[in-house]
């Protein structure tokens, strides 16, 4: 039987740096954001999407 | 024979594409008995696109034999991803990849073997049996697409793998069983029809014995398609138009050598001599962060996996058990889960689960995210310096099976080090076998390139095979 709990989540911990503070960082990558855009542009024609 | 003759062959009526698919599929069978490359031999289909290779004589592919990494779907053959949930499912359609290699004449005679849901480093978590290394029946063929890199070596008829990545999974196998697999940059090929691991990292790549049947594969496979809609609409390019090495700058990580065999790391030396004296420049390169590769890619990975899976509940999808009238939903669920779900499935599903549940969510799952745009930052900014990066694609050559069975989960994901990095990234990358170690097992390095910059990747590769050809 596999016993998983949160504790081992700390397997997967950060050293944190300080490399974490900005929330920017939380952006969707360049490339997909842009493919996404094109995608509902070419379905539905929206020239944009919310947000 | 060489694959382009054999196809010019058909195509001319020289030689019939039945026969010679036929002669696969016996081969196959038999080296199934040995490697247990196979989940399944696809026969009666294959005989079908044959007969009709030879009846049209077109395309790129005409008589081809291609196998199949068992999570990507084929019309009419059973696709399980290695998993016991999905045992009996058989997929009313193609998926977009191998509908562009049927449209070229392209003879699908198998589905390979590979961890379930491509979750492991070995292929050792496969419901459907191990595949084995070609050059050492104990030990591993690598993973996921363990079966995939098995019989690309093992073939000796004309033939290209398909494979798939999300942490490693071609470049892997590729190292273990001493053959090129290229990785394309996420987006590049089309997902649509692959049964998937984790959305925004999974990556379909072809599997071969030289750079032009990568690159054939790659200008077949890669291009926009509008029901996956991450697909990307650039440019289409001929892959095997390679460029001139000469003057290319490439950057040396010097974190992917620390950890690095002795072995593994000399016969990456003698392959950047022999790209030292094609006019190539090396430089040394900073990854910083490499060391939040690791833990960023399995909570990224983890977490996509264990909501991705939660469809296959014997409800809506996946194997049923008998209804019991005494039994909750949750009850069902969870005994369709524990019955069908192999050990490393379940461990993944519920730490991403934790990953993602409130209270740890900041803490691991968007700080993954987080990490992921400062890897992918940290890599673009090396690209400012050099053309592509150079790596050993493995730490080790292909370990025994019972060395394998001695690691604990955490040292099997330790063994991803320098896959996991460029797969966050969704750059391109690409094993080159370049040598042997004293056990006579393979080694290759591995190159990877800014998004989209597979030319340059291949240019790399195709120049250090034409130098090196026996």
């Amino acid at each position: 039987m596999i016993i998983i709990t949160a504790e081992n989540l700390k397997d997967f911990a950060f050293e944190d740096d300080g490399d974490f503070e900005s929330e920017e960082l939380l952006a969707t990558p360049e490339i997909e954001a842009e493919q996404i855009i094109n995608y509902y542009e070419q379905k539905y024609g929206f020239k944009k999407i919310a947000g | 024979m060489d694959l382009f003759e054999y196809v010019t062959n058909v195509k001319k009526g020289k030689l019939s594409a039945l026969d010679t698919v036929k002669a696969a599929i016996k081969k196959c069978k038999e080296l199934n008995e040995k490697y247990n490359c196979f989940v399944t031999i696809c026969e009666e289909e294959a005989i079908k696109q044959a007969k009709l290779a030879d009846k049209e004589k077109k395309g790129l592919l005409c008589g081809v034999p291609i196998t199949v990494k068992d999570a990507i779907c084929v019309k009419d053959v059973e696709c399980t991803a290695g998993s016991k949930i999905l045992k009996g499912y058989i997929p009313p359609f193609d998926a977009t990849v191998i509908e562009k290699l049927k449209a070229q004449g392209a003879v699908i005679i198998g589905k390979t073997t590979q961890d379930e849901f491509g979750f492991g480093s070995f292929s050792t978590n496969s419901a459907y049996g191990i595949p084995k290394n070609p050059y050492d029946i104990s030990r591993t063929a690598g993973g996921s697409s363990g079966g995939c890199g098995s019989i690309t070596q093992l073939a000796d008829f004309p033939h290209i793998g398909i494979g798939e990545s999300t942490g490693g999974s071609i470049s892997a196998p590729s190292f273990f069983c001493g053959v090129y697999g290229l990785t394309p940059t996420y987006g590049l090929v089309s997902r649509y029809g692959l049964i998937d691991y984790a959305n925004s990292l999974d990556k379909i790549g072809p599997m071969a014995k030289t750079v032009d049947e990568i690159a054939l594969a790659l200008n077949i496979i890669s291009g926009n398609d509008s029901k996956d809609q991450t697909s990307l609409n650039n440019t289409k390019i001929d892959y095997s138009n390679y460029e001139s090495i000469k003057g290319y700058t490439i950057g040396l990580p010097k974190q992917y050598f620390e950890n690095a065999s002795k072995e593994v790391k000399e016969k990456i030396n003698e392959a950047i001599n022999v790209l030292k004296k094609l006019g190539v420049k090396f430089i040394d390169v900073d990854l910083k962060l490499t060391k939040y590769h690791l833990s960023a890619y399995y909570l990224a990975a983890v977490s996509e996996a264990s909501t991705n899976l939660s469809k296959l509940d014997g409800i809506r999808y996946g194997a049923k058990l008998e209804f019991d009238k005494d039994i909750d939903f949750n009850n069902y669920y969870s005994n369709v889960r524990s019955k069908y779900f192999g050990d490393e499935a379940k461990r993944r599903i519920m730490i991403g689960t934790f990953a993602r549940m409130s209270g740890f969510r900041s803490q691991y799952y968007l700080k993954a995210m987080k990490a992921r745009t400062l890897i992918i930052n940290d890599y673009k900014k090396a690209f400012e310096k050099c053309d592509a990066l150079l790596s050993p694609t493995m730490m080790y050559t292909a370990p025994r099976f019972d060395e394998i069975a001695k690691l604990d989960p955490l040292q099997v994901y330790q063994s991803d080090l320098l896959t996991v990095g460029p797969n966050l990234a969704g750059i391109p990358m690409i094993n080159v076998p370049c040598g042997f170690d004293s056990n006579k097992l393979p080694i290759g390095f591995h190159v990877l390139g800014n998004h989209l910059d597979e030319i340059k990747i291949l240019s790399i590769a195709k120049a250090y095979e034409e130098a090196t050809k026996k």
